[in-house]
């Protein structure tokens, strides 16, 4: 049991910051369409101290609620299980049907996280990433395990 | 590089009704793979084998110039299996005059799709639902796979020999 609380984040800077830092860019791309994290909506999950304890940044675009990141800054907590779970109601009253979220091929713990939470692969974009480097100058070449990123992969689950 | 243990075998398995029993414990022997069917003798069959015992098999195909990797088993558990395995098959690709290999493995898979992805492998095609699809001739196949995940699509990927 835990006295989280999940708050919007008030300054999307430190998210902007926190994706950089965690991605090497604040920008993501879902459904082909290239958007800046700090320019969409921040959820975090904070804890009694007030210190965040994992995040996400969202979008709602007709009834899809587009996940561009779920991210625990403390990892092996459940942190982002725990904001997920919080998060899925105030989707719901948007009047959402489904969450999209997207990760990259190189992302083995997104791949898991988001399948183990109920999401299904939905879409694969071959070469996706690379298409979107000359835009993004920052983003990494070399992901998790130190596998080369190229392809973004999208997940989906029913609201 | 694999520790190459001098003691494991790693041929052709030409034996087809051996191929066949191995397979049908896991796929059925007609394989739903890369987007067709392969019946028993279309596809061809690598082992590694210690002393009689068979501790891994790999399944292929040719489509033109790519090697198709069809199914890759260890069936022992021991390390370095699936590795000895995939480099006989690329081998045997070359030799036929292969310029690509292509594997496959299941949306659940993670540790797989890391280790094709470490190899130089780079993902080309997903199929939604080839699992559960396949699960329709199958029924013996797993419904939940690595991590507990629901077995549901394919994953393929792609590398020049």
């Amino acid at each position: 049991m835990s006295a989280a609380r999940i708050l919007k984040v008030p300054d999307k800077q430190v998210i902007a910051d926190l994706m950089v830092a965690a991605w090497g860019s604040s920008h993501m791309t879902v459904g082909m369409q290239l958007y800046d994290t700090a320019q969409i909506e921040a959820h975090g999950l904070y804890s009694t101290e007030g210190h965040l304890l994992a995040f996400a940044s969202w979008t709602k675009r007709g009834s899809n609620i587009i996940l561009c990141a779920v991210h625990a800054l403390v990892p092996g907590r459940a942190y982002a299980r725990e904001l997920l779970d919080g998060l899925l109601p105030l989707y719901r009253e948007t009047g959402a049907t489904r969450i999209r979220a997207v990760t990259t091929n190189d992302n083995m713990s997104a791949l898991i996280f988001y399948q183990r939470y109920g999401f299904r692969l939905s879409m694969l974009y071959v070469g996706a990433i690379d298409a979107y480097r000359p835009k993004v100058p920052g983003a990494r070449k070399v992901g998790e395990h130190g596998i080369p990123i190229h392809d973004a992969i999208e997940l989906e689950l029913p609201l | 590089m694999n520790m190459h243990q001098p003691d494991i075998l790693v041929g052709p398995l030409e034996d087809l009704a051996e191929v066949g029993t191995q397979l049908r414990k896991r796929w059925g022997e007609s394989l739903l793979m890369h987007g067709r069917v392969w019946m028993l003798g279309e596809y061809k069959a690598i082992a590694a084998k210690r002393g009689g015992m068979l501790l891994g098999m790999v399944t292929y195909a040719f489509d033109k110039g790519t090697l198709l990797v069809l199914t890759l088993d260890n069936f022992s558990g021991e390390k370095g299996i699936g590795s000895r395995l995939l480099e006989a098959v690329s081998e045997r690709g070359r030799a036929e005059g292969a310029t690509l290999i292509r594997v496959m493995t299941t949306n659940d898979n993670t540790p797989t799709l890391r280790y094709y992805q470490l190899l130089g492998f780079q993902l080309v095609a997903f199929y939604p639902g080839a699992i559960t699809n396949y699960r329709v001739f199958v029924p013996s196949l797993p419904e939940r796979g690595v991590d507990g995940i629901p077995v549901r699509d394919v994953l393929e990927l792609e590398k020049a020999l």
